[in-house]
């Protein structure tokens, strides 16, 4: 005696969430009829003694979980990553081959300390001199 | 000819409510008194409208036996507005409106069952039919906050229940013998 809607399409019907016409199947198959009976005489019992419950409320959702976060998280991530990749790992200089003779040098190994250094330098000059023409402007003011 | 058929049909159906009218009724005031013939209205509308091609009359009968166990069921849930719990020093009591201590004293009794069997009941289980019974959630929203399917919500709700009938019985609540079909 068993009867794949027993436990789902029935289930369903007997809470009004199937279509009516289900009703002919229940009246058919014993199984369903059964599982009819089992839950009316639960429900006789259960459902007058037990609290009416309200829907418990859906924690919404804190605004760090939200997709715009996710990306904005995951990009920063990834840049630090990169960051991280350019301050540590060796830069590769790739060296043209030289004309005049048959060795060839594929590449060649750099810090990469030695390579920004030189521009960070002369561009932390400019904003001294900068700074400095600031300063002079505010003691003539 | 083609406005007799009809006309027939309806007459047919008609017939055959009339012969099963007395039984559903009898089988409503078990179940529900006060309301039986409120909810045997109910149930002949619902076949009425139905109007389902029965070939026998012994389908005919199972068929608005399965209707008015289903409308009893939503007898039953529409039901539960109309009774407040209220917790007192020792036990439970519910706040019916007659106030008989004996119905008080079962209902508390029933409800510390019921409570004790959906306690030992898988969570998801116990919550399927908490949520479907207490509240205005459809199996379709229970799933989705469950994160389940369809399938698996019925399936918790039909395990919980057999469950609490077994514990019920158990307990003396209800009638230990499975339900009988009543069939000619």
């Amino acid at each position: 005696m068993s009867c794949p809607h027993a436990t789902t399409t029935t289930i369903a019907w007997l809470y009004g969430e199937a279509d009516e016409a289900h009703a002919l199947h229940v009246a058919d198959c014993a199984a369903c009829t059964a599982v009819a009976e089992e839950h009316e005489q639960v429900m006789s019992v259960v459902v007058p003694v037990l609290p009416r419950g309200k829907a418990p409320e859906l924690p919404e959702a804190p605004a760090w979980r939200s997709p715009t976060w996710w990306a904005a998280g995951v990009l920063l991530a990834a840049s630090a990553l990169l960051a991280l990749r350019i301050g540590t790992a060796p830069v590769s200089v790739s060296v043209p081959e030289p004309t005049s003779t048959a060795t060839t040098v594929a590449a060649l190994e750099v810090e990469p300390a030695s390579v920004w250094s030189g521009e960070l330098e002369a561009e932390l000059d400019d904003l001294d001199a900068s700074i400095d023409a600031l300063a002079a402007d505010f003691g003539t003011l | 000819m083609d406005t007799e058929e009809p006309l027939q049909a309806v007459a047919k159906l008609d017939a055959r409510i009339a012969r099963h009218r007395a039984e559903v009724l009898g089988f409503l005031s078990r179940r529900a008194p006060v309301v039986a013939e409120e909810l045997a209205q109910e149930v002949w509308l619902k076949v009425a409208r139905a109007a389902p091609e029965c070939s026998t009359d012994a389908k005919f009968r199972a068929y608005a036996f399965a209707v008015a166990r289903r409308v009893l069921i939503d007898h039953h849930r529409r039901c539960r507005a109309r009774v407040q719990l209220v917790p007192i020093a020792g036990g439970l009591e519910t706040g019916r409106s007659s106030d008989d201590p004996h119905s008080s004293a079962c209902a508390g009794q029933t409800l510390l069952a019921v409570e004790a069997c959906l306690a030992k009941m898988p969570a998801p289980q116990a919550e399927v039919f908490r949520l479907r019974t207490t509240t205005e959630l459809s199996f379709k929203e229970i799933a989705a906050r469950q994160g389940v399917s369809l399938n698996t919500a019925l399936g918790r709700m039909h395990t919980a229940t057999r469950k609490l009938r077994e514990a019920l019985a158990a307990a003396g609540l209800t009638d230990s013998t499975p339900a009988t079909r009543g069939r000619r």
